[in-house]
């Protein structure tokens, strides 16, 4: 009986540090463009979209485009996955990657539109 | 509107009311009974009248009403004007209040014994969602000053079969986890700690059933509308229900060995609770607008945030105070006595199914639990995935066992001679499983012990069907269970994608599959654009056609994906972009009438406009450009037109002599008599450019073994009814004889 529950204690610290390790490690930081710029470590970045300047690039098989922080910093961020679909309509972003020659490289997108589930009413 | 209203703020008067009737009445106070029970009428009734109201102000397009005007609007075909019902956030509050309203009645009718008891609990949940919904009312108006005459639409992502019954299903399912947790209270209010897990056990399995379906629909719907190729994309929205439902899956099994074996009598109290905070919880996090910054789902802070943390401190205090008073006296034994029987199975099974509800309750607090030491950050997919794996493996292991163990005796010799042949099919599995190319040992693992589960259930399952049919649920879960496991570990991990950049009529071949991009169509059946696209394999060809077309609402473009089953693989076909054609191709310039110019080597004279085309009676409004165009010494007479008749001008170029090149209208100034031309295929020198190519950019993607994973969701949920029915008929059967019982001698 005794020995049963010391081995369970151990499965669940080992469990809970195996998790706590994997948290830490995956865990990415919201940041300034500049800190981003600066990071070691996938991070994550909110800005505005800067409309009209995103291109698809064929040859890369990537979207590049614009974000731009409330204090007017612009960072250029590179896609690789499909461009969400509402991608158009965003007014702001958040992109989770790393920083990496010249732009931010991106591997998650989160594209937030004000239609949905929003409160105010879009009068148009 | 001002009715609706009224209803709401009716419905939360009542509430008050049968909690308060209700809990007087937990004496034996007859008279307080029958006020609760009129109240908890009433307000079921208001809820239900004030949902039939909203529909009625969809269906008749009241435009007026905020939500009617933010989620629909009169070209939506009628099917998809009840998906409008609960497209946004207080259209769920009320289909939640309403489904709550309905099980409450349908409660309180069959559980008599408990009803002053269990009734306060769910009238205090009726109370604060009517609260939520007074404070962001579904009949809210549009400001006077802009009464639109038509509606804002509804979100084409959510025109679907299966978006249009998710958000039902998943209410009810929410609303019927209620039910537990009002169960348990009662049994701490009564001091009765047994009985409450009998009577709470169909209820349980029906709110499991249904949360678990919504789950499951919401993952199909991701599939096959999202394009990104997934089911599961570990975002707080679905966790919210994720988590809840897993604690549920341990009450379900910690209510399972209460019954048997009369142990783990607080677990059951305190995993019922906990089923039901964590909803709150998930409400909460999903709609307070505290994860607004890390959700693809945007969530704006609706202003209910104070309520949502009232509420669930409240629940939260209601419960700990009952429990703490109680726990003393509530009989605590050993939960097994042996390793090796079936109660340390499940109440292992118990442990991995907290711990996965822990560390993605985790996940998904991240940005909660980061900001108190600093920078708010969010956990990526990857840690779900990574924590979840040994859960997946462990769960496999444990369901496979389950059935080769018995209750109470330590039969280690028969249970090792009945595990022989289960082990040797999973050792088998694997093994094919790494011929058809699983090298990853963690992976080989989890389909061994994924299949290991199958087998010893599906054994069980033939076994116990030459008796009672009823009686399969358990198995037949579980073998789904398995089968979702190993399809998940097949479709996911060895899932490959490919991105192929198709020029028209070119053929590019991709995981042994010939694809050829035929250019965009519109098929009759959506009336949307498409792509068409020739897959061929093996001398078979079929045609495919994802969908990508401009949405006025989104402002932007969707993208649907076509979805080819076949029968060990899906081939996911998803369209990226359709790169532009350049534009540099193109030479422009003006012309007035009469005038001649010379441009790429052509001489035009703009003779005259021919309105021969225009406001003839029928729809056509042509305005063409009367052109003498002079190449080489040899005059032609060229006439491109454009046509005004749609919402978009429609362009009719002419072809230019000597070259592979069109002339074409670009704008026209009537009043000024000049136009604008645009010359495509030659180049200002004269030289032919040769035409753009259409192309257009594809994801590919094949997934093996996913419909087995949608087998098992399909087993998951059928043997859940059957289990669901069984404890039902139990319990009528027991109530039948209780009743019997009673007649004086």
């Amino acid at each position: 009986m005794k020995r049963t529950y010391l081995v369970g204690i151990v499965v669940i610290i080992a469990f809970a540090l195996f998790g706590i390790g994997t948290f830490k490690k995956s865990v990415t930081p919201y940041v300034t463009f500049t800190e981003a710029r600066n990071a070691s470590t996938p991070v994550q970045v909110s800005g505005m979209r800067v409309p009209g300047e995103e291109r698809y690039d064929l040859k890369a098989e990537e979207l590049r485009f614009l974000m731009e922080d409330a204090n007017g910093d612009r960072l250029e961020v590179i896609y690789a996955g499909v461009k969400p679909a509402n991608f158009e309509e965003a007014t702001s972003i958040v992109a989770i990657g790393k920083y990496a020659d010249g732009a931010f490289r991106a591997n998650q997108l989160l594209v937030k539109c004000p239609s949905k589930y929003q409160g105010s009413v879009k009068p148009k | 509107m001002m009715i609706g209203n009224l209803m709401l703020l009716g419905g939360f008067i009542a509430s008050g009311l049968a909690v308060v009737a209700y809990a007087l009445a937990m004496r034996g106070d007859q008279k307080m009974l029958i006020l609760g029970r009129r109240a908890f009428y009433t307000l079921a009734g208001l809820a239900t009248a004030a949902g039939i109201y909203l529909m009625y102000l969809i269906l008749t397009h009241r435009f007026q009403v905020a939500y009617v005007f933010q989620y629909s609007d009169s070209r939506l075909p009628a099917i998809y004007l009840f998906s409008s019902f609960w497209a946004g956030q207080e259209g769920t509050f009320l289909l939640w209040a309403v489904f709550g309203g309905w099980l409450g009645i349908w409660l309180l009718k069959r559980e008599k014994n408990f009803e002053a008891h269990l009734m306060p609990f769910m009238a205090l949940m009726q109370a604060f969602l009517f609260v939520i919904l007074l404070k962001k009312s579904p009949f809210a108006l549009m400001p006077p000053e802009q009464l639109p005459v038509e509606g804002a639409g509804l979100n084409p992502l959510l025109q679907n079969f299966w978006m249009g019954i998710h958000p039902p299903v998943v209410f009810l399912g929410y609303a019927g986890l209620t039910i537990p947790f009002a169960f348990a209270m009662a049994a701490l209010l009564r001091r009765e700690y047994d009985t409450w897990v009998k009577r709470a056990l169909p209820w349980t399995l029906f709110a499991w059933l249904t949360l678990g379906a919504g789950i499951f629909i919401g993952g199909y719907w991701a599939y096959n509308v999202l394009g990104w190729g997934g089911y599961w994309g570990w975002d707080p929205v679905e966790n919210a229900s994720l988590i809840p439902w897993l604690v549920s899956t341990a009450l379900l099994h910690g209510m399972l060995l209460q019954r048997t074996r009369g142990t783990i009598r607080k677990t059951n109290i305190i995993f019922a609770t906990l089923t039901f905070l964590l909803i709150l919880y998930g409400t909460f996090l999903t709609r307070s607008g505290v994860l607004s910054d890390f959700s693809v789902h945007s969530f704006a802070d609706l202003g209910i945030t104070a309520y949502l943390v009232g509420f669930l401190t409240l629940f939260f205090l209601l419960a700990a105070v009952l429990y703490v008073m109680r726990a003393r006296e509530i009989a605590g034994e050993p939960a097994y006595e042996k390793v090796v029987s079936r109660e340390f199975a499940f109440v292992a099974t118990l442990g991995v199914l907290a711990a996965a509800a822990i560390v993605i309750l985790a996940g998904t607090s991240a940005p909660l639990l980061t900001r108190i030491s600093g920078n708010p950050g969010s956990v990526s997919t990857s840690f779900y995935n990574v924590t979840n794996t040994p859960v997946g493996i462990l769960l496999a292991l444990l369901l496979g066992l389950c059935p080769v163990l018995a209750w109470k005796q330590d039969g280690r010799q028969a249970t090792l001679s009945r595990l022989v042949a289960p082990v040797a099919v999973a050792v088998i599995g694997a093994v094919v499983a790494a011929i058809l190319g699983v090298r990853t040992p963690i992976y080989l693992f989890f389909v061994a012990s994924a299949i290991f589960g199958v087998t010893t259930n599906l054994i069980m399952f033939v076994s116990v069907l030459r008796g009672k049919i009823i009686n399969t649920g358990g198995y037949l879960t579980h073998i789904g269970v398995g089968l979702m496991l190993a399809g998940i570990v097949a479709s996911s991990a060895y899932s490959q994608t490919v991105k192929l950049n198709l020029a028209a009529n070119e053929p590019q071949s991709a995981f042994g599959y010939r694809f050829t991009y035929r250019g965009m169509f519109v098929p009759p059946a959506t009336g949307k654009p498409a792509v068409k696209l020739e897959v061929a394999r093996n001398g078979r060809s079929f045609v495919v056609a994802p969908e990508m077309y401009y949405s006025q609402y989104n402002d932007g473009m969707m993208r649907t994906p076509s979805i080819k089953k076949l029968a060990f693989e899906d081939l996911y076909i998803s369209p990226v972009e359709k790169p532009e054609a350049g534009q540099s191709d193109v030479v422009r310039f003006d012309i007035a009438k009469r005038e001649t110019r010379e441009v790429a080597g052509y001489r035009f004279y703009f003779d005259k406009f021919d309105m021969s085309q225009h406001n003839t009676g029928s729809n056509v409004e042509q305005v063409g450009v009367v052109l003498r165009v002079t190449y080489q010494g040899k005059e032609t007479t060229l006439t491109p037109s454009v046509d005004f008749s749609g919402s978009e001008p429609g362009f009719f170029p002419a072809q230019l002599p000597g070259h592979n090149a069109q002339v074409e209208i670009d704008r026209i100034s009537a009043s000024e008599g000049i136009v604008g031309l645009a010359l495509k295929g030659i180049a200002p020198d004269g030289r032919e450019v040769p035409p753009p190519v259409d192309r257009m950019v594809i994801e590919v993607s094949v997934k093996p073994l996913i419909n087995v994973l949608w087998l098992g969701t399909l087993l998951v949920l059928i043997g859940g009814a059957v289990a669901w029915r069984r404890r039902d008929i139990e319990l009528n059967k027991q109530a039948s004889e209780s009743r019997a019982g009673e007649l004086p001698a």
